[in-house]
């Protein structure tokens, strides 16, 4: 059997490495694409929310029959209309094994509210219109009780308690380390100590959320269309909540408008629609507004952070010390409670210290919840062990290169175990480092601004080199600090009749581009044309099983096991290639979807028609081509890198002006170099936005200060500077594509780069400390204080 | 973000317009370009019964070159009035503060007179209009009335119109000769409005000597007003670098400066002398 069409399939189809345009920016840039807020259904009611106005008191009553009275209302509920059956607590993904639990979270408040913004009751009705109007008319009575904010007072003994079931508000007090900090501490040469405050921050995706739920009595099921990270973590939580089976469950996520881990966890208003629409048989959507987005959905970072480190008189770093008191919030969302710790396992950073000592309280306050949020812990991490390598160049004189040079984790130490538990796959720091400062002409640079400096400018200088870990896995070890998601990813490939491809993966993409970047891995492994190929994800219905995209996974595990199931896809068409031309499996050969033997060819096209027609097969062959894998990963890759900022300050209104950025990450081998890139360049904006610009802050009484883009300082593109990026390809040993993941380290590489700088210029001027956000007041006035 | 209930009307001549406004005068809003009204609205800040939309009184529309300098009717844009080349080489510190007003999007529906009608503390136009000392003219069924500019912000986003009264138009004079202008802003990351903005405008005689000087600010009090220390500095004497570190010196001397988390009222007022001695330069480098 032989084929002339196969002889026009020659073109490459090694499409892993290449910059493939994404495929989805077509309906993006058209307006074409589909939200959530896009699907209208039948019969369709609103939910709006009334909301606690008060950061903690006891709910007294709520008096709805006015609401219930206004045009278009169909009903007003509270927590008091629901049975535990109906309206349950929300579950987390991430419950330390050492808390007492966690207190229990209504999706409408039960008696008490906690933080502002806490739903206390729902407003159903004909239009989004007329549910906003009447949640006026809802009357809640209060009884006020104390406020704590501050995440270090909410820890003292004698603070106002936010949960009356605990006696304190300290949630858990996580040890991690070895080694006697004391006994090095005191025979070290050198101890420097430093109080940084890493500030919440907000993603403030484009897209707020929306949840729109589908009751159906007929059959029993509910679909729940919504934008999150992980449909199946939503469709088990929702299960768990709200009490039906999971396979009576659809969760469906269409387009997302960004996400960045505040969209990662089952919300409160996703369980209310649900129950609303179970209750009144009519599907109901609830869409946020801005400000419902920055009272309620979580934030992330919000730690205060005490770092010491220990060195020897050539400023060999000995040991470290951390206190970390982490603000959790009212309640513990998904899976707030672990960030804290793995941001602790991350505190040594890219330096071989031995003696580590680090104490992580986990604090509730009458806030709202924090959460995953880009780099989720590495950044805190990388920007306390950055600024603290940075204040022990200053304090032994030793230049900040040099001193990085020598702590170092060597590239023969890998894989390395660092000493509060987490183990690197891979990396190579001098090679970043050194292709980072040829980039940006570190000597000369530095030179530049001494001249400056004379003339009386405030300049300066800053770097971080940074590592972090990705793809969440060794499910062993992750299981053991209680984390309660799969690490495994899988994928399903199914080859038509006609040679296309359908390749279903669990992962959900918000803006990353997975149906361009899975589509090269699954068209490179098959030789088939990458227009062939089709990657579905986001609906439980479609794939049925999956862990969702999250610590830049999404390459690592779905695409990897996407890349095995092609394997096995390819396993199968190689036999069966070699059935129907008559040869050795092993004297086949397949390039660019093209099977040879000698002179005869078969294209890929005309084994999968075979594949589905099935009457001529090797013995024991099944028909079809569709395959399934699972990757479960032995271990977190270690994505690393450098940034670097110069910055100029104005000395006559303290405002900062990043003159140059030049960031080279790895992220081992790159799938596709210009969605790698974006990432960055995402990544780093985001981490500007902390460093200069943003934060989501309350009031002593727990009011928010921040409640729309008019407060909140996201970065718009005149605020950013050029990025001058650059890659070095370390490959993951991990994983057998070899990659790392990409989408959180431009927003961990940067905000302790841009902070040195800035301190780089300042320190110099007798200015010791600054925390972020570097506000233009707060740099003026410290350099003021600094001059008396 | 959806405003409460309103009723909505949109006559099509002045005389309809404020017929329907004394008949509404106790809960309506005029709209011109909805620029600050719309957002108010959705933020339920504002929730009167009735808005009027005077975007199809077209007489409005035009900018006229009158003897005494310019007319600038109620519905002229942001745009429209940054893009007319005969008032902004008149008065280059409209260019100055139009280009670095909001967005393309809100300057094409924005109005000048929409945004002086406002008076926010923090707008770009109330300090540009102070410095440029223009004529603030309204209408209602009663008749017309002028208002100096000098007298027409009260309060926080409260201007000297009743609320029978329509702004028609503002009279902008033509700048005496020797005439330089320059607008400078400190913008807030945010929302991008003044933390703190000086507009300057300075007749200089022939021999250098400074025969007025109009310095407003904005973003700092609970209006946009003048500073009358640093017109002081400025005033009767050539401009040097002295004059120049005197204006910055006394520029928000008797202000009651506004302080928040994001500039304190030392840094506000420091940000004050700032503004005022770059749009002093600024202005006197344009000097021919």
């Amino acid at each position: 059997m032989t084929s002339v069409a196969a002889s026009h399939q020659a073109a490459s189809t090694n499409y892993v490495g290449e910059s493939v345009p994404r495929r989805e920016d077509f309906r993006f840039l058209t307006g074409t694409g589909t939200f959530s807020e896009d699907i209208k259904l039948a019969g369709m009611l609103h939910a709006s929310l009334v909301r606690s106005t008060l950061a903690h008191a006891d709910i007294l009553t709520i008096e709805t029959e006015a609401a219930r009275a206004q045009p278009g209302v169909v009903a007003v509920f509270t927590a008091a209309d629901f049975g535990d059956d109906e309206m349950g607590t929300i579950p987390t993904d991430w419950t330390l094994p050492i808390m007492d639990g966690i207190p229990d979270r209504y999706p409408l408040a039960r008696n008490a509210v906690k933080y502002v913004g806490e739903p206390v009751a729902v407003v159903i009705a004909e239009t989004r219109a007329q549910a906003d109007d009447a949640t006026h008319f809802v009357d809640v009575d209060y009884v006020e009780r104390p406020v704590v904010v501050d995440t270090e007072a909410a820890a003292h003994e004698g603070a106002p308690l936010v949960h009356d079931r605990y006696e304190r508000n300290t949630s858990y007090l996580w040890h991690l380390g070895t080694g006697d900090w004391e006994a090095v501490a005191a025979a070290a040469d050198h101890v420097i100590d430093l109080r940084l405050v890493n500030q919440r921050v907000h993603a403030s995706s484009l897209e707020a959320r929306v949840s729109l739920a589908d009751f159906q009595i007929g059959t029993g099921t509910l679909t729940l269309y919504l934008g999150t990270q992980n449909v199946h973590v939503v469709r088990r939580n929702l299960s768990i909540a709200i009490g039906i089976p999971e396979n009576r469950i659809r969760v469906v996520t269409p387009a997302v408008g960004g996400a960045f881990g505040s969209k990662l966890c089952l919300y409160p208003e996703d369980v209310i629609v649900s129950a609303v629409s179970r209750r009144l048989r009519r599907p109901v959507r609830w869409a946020e507004s801005r400000a419902e987005h920055f009272t309620g959905t979580s934030g992330g970072r919000d730690h205060v952070e005490y770092v010491s480190l220990a060195a020897d008189k050539q400023g060999k770093i000995q040991a470290l010390k951390v206190t970390t008191y982490a603000n959790l919030g009212a309640y513990v969302s998904g899976m707030g409670a672990g960030i804290p710790v793995v941001s602790g396992m991350m505190f040594p950073g890219v330096y071989d210290i031995a003696v580590a000592d680090v104490d992580i309280h986990g604090v509730f306050t009458n806030t709202s919840t924090t959460e995953t949020y880009r780099g989720a812990g590495r950044p805190e991490a990388a920007y306390l062990i950055e600024r603290a390598v940075d204040e022990l160049a200053a304090k032994t004189g030793i230049d900040r290169i040099e001193l990085r040079r020598r702590n170092f984790i060597q590239p023969d130490q890998f894989p390395y175990a660092n000493a509060t538990g987490m183990t690197y796959d891979s990396g190579d720091y001098e090679k970043a480092l050194d292709k980072a400062l040829e980039m940006i002409g570190w000597d000369e640079l530095l030179a530049e601004h001494e001249a400056a400096r004379s003339r009386g400018r405030i300049v300066g200088l800053g770097l971080s080199v940074y590592t972090e870990f990705c793809g969440f896995g060794d499910s062993h070890q992750l299981q053991l600090v209680g984390f309660d998601r799969a690490t495994w990813e899988q994928s399903v490939i199914t080859v038509t009749r006609t040679g296309s491809v359908i390749v279903q993966v669990g992962i959900d993409a918000a803006g990353q581009g997975h149906e361009t970047s899975i589509a090269q891995i699954v068209a490179t492994e098959l030789g088939v044309a990458i227009d062939d190929v089709e990657v579905l994800q986001g609906d439980t219905d479609i794939v049925h099983f999956g862990t969702g995209t999250f610590n830049s996974r999404s390459m690592s595990s779905a695409g990897t096991s996407a890349a095995l199931a092609a394997r096995k896809i390819m396993a199968k068409a190689n036999r069966l290639a070699a059935h129907l031309l008559d040869v050795d499996v092993k004297d086949l050969v397949h390039a660019n979807g093209v099977f040879s033997a000698g002179s005869r060819q078969l294209s890929f096209e005309e084994v999968a028609v075979e594949a589905w027609r099935g009457v001529d097969l090797p013995d024991g062959m099944e028909p079809t081509l569709k395959e399934i894998a699972v990757f479960d990963p032995p271990a977190f890759t270690s994505p690393f890198g450098v940034h670097i900022a110069a910055v100029e300050i104005d000395p006559d209104t303290g405002a900062i002006t990043i003159d140059r950025y030049v960031a080279v990450d790895d992220c081992g081998n790159l799938v596709n170099p210009k969605l790698a890139n974006g990432q960055i360049h995402g990544g780093v904006a985001q981490g500007i936005g902390q460093a200069l610009y943003e934060s989501l802050a309350w009031d002593e009484d727990g009011q928010p200060m921040a409640t729309s883009f008019m407060q909140y300082a996201v970065p718009r593109a005149h605020q950013l500077p050029r990025l001058e990026t650059g890659h070095t390809i370390t490959p993951s040993p991990v994983n057998p594509l070899g990659v790392k993941g990409v989408g959180e380290s431009g927003a961990i590489g940067s905000q302790p780069a841009v902070v040195n700088a800035v301190m780089d210029a300042v320190r110099r001027r007798g200015v010791e400390n600054l925390d972020m956000p570097l506000t233009p007041a707060k740099v003026w006035s410290e350099l003021k204080e600094a001059a008396k | 973000m959806i405003p409460s209930a309103f009723a909505y009307a949109a006559p099509r001549t002045l005389d309809d317009a404020l017929s329907i406004l004394a008949a509404n005068e106790d809960d309506s809003k005029v709209m011109a370009g909805g620029q600050s009204l719309i957002p108010l609205l959705k933020l339920r800040l504002a929730s009167p019964a009735l808005v009027i939309d005077i975007s199809r009184l077209d007489d409005l529309r035009e900018i006229e070159e009158t003897s005494r300098g310019f007319k600038i009717g109620a519905l002229v844009t942001h745009e429209q009035l940054i893009s007319d080349g005969a008032i902004t080489r008149a008065w280059p510190i409209v260019k100055d503060a139009g280009e670095d007003l909001a967005d393309p999007l809100v300057r094409n529906r924005g109005t000048y007179g929409g945004s002086l009608a406002h008076a926010d503390p923090a707008g770009d136009w109330p300090a540009v209009a102070l410095a440029t000392d223009v004529v603030v003219h309204v209408r209602s069924l009663r008749g017309a009335r002028e208002i100096p500019i000098n007298d027409f912000f009260t309060y926080l986003f409260t201007a000297d119109i009743a609320d029978d009264e329509i702004l028609t138009h503002v009279e902008v004079p033509e700048p005496a000769p020797g005439t330089v202008s320059a607008y400078v802003k400190i913008d807030h990351p945010a929302s991008g409005y003044a933390v703190a903005a000086a507009a300057v405008s300075l007749v200089i005689d022939p021999h250098g000597t400074c025969r007025a000087a109009r310095v407003a600010l904005t973003g700092v009090g609970t209006t946009p007003l003048r500073s009358v220390g640093a017109e002081r500095e400025l005033e009767g004497g050539v401009i040097d670098d002295d004059a120049v570190r005197r204006a910055i010196e006394h520029a928000a001397d008797g202000i009651d400066v506004t302080g928040d988390t994001y500039a304190p009222v030392d840094y506000r007022t420091h940000l004050i002398g700032v503004v005022t001695g770059r749009a002093i330069r600024r202005a006197l480098d344009r000097r021919l």
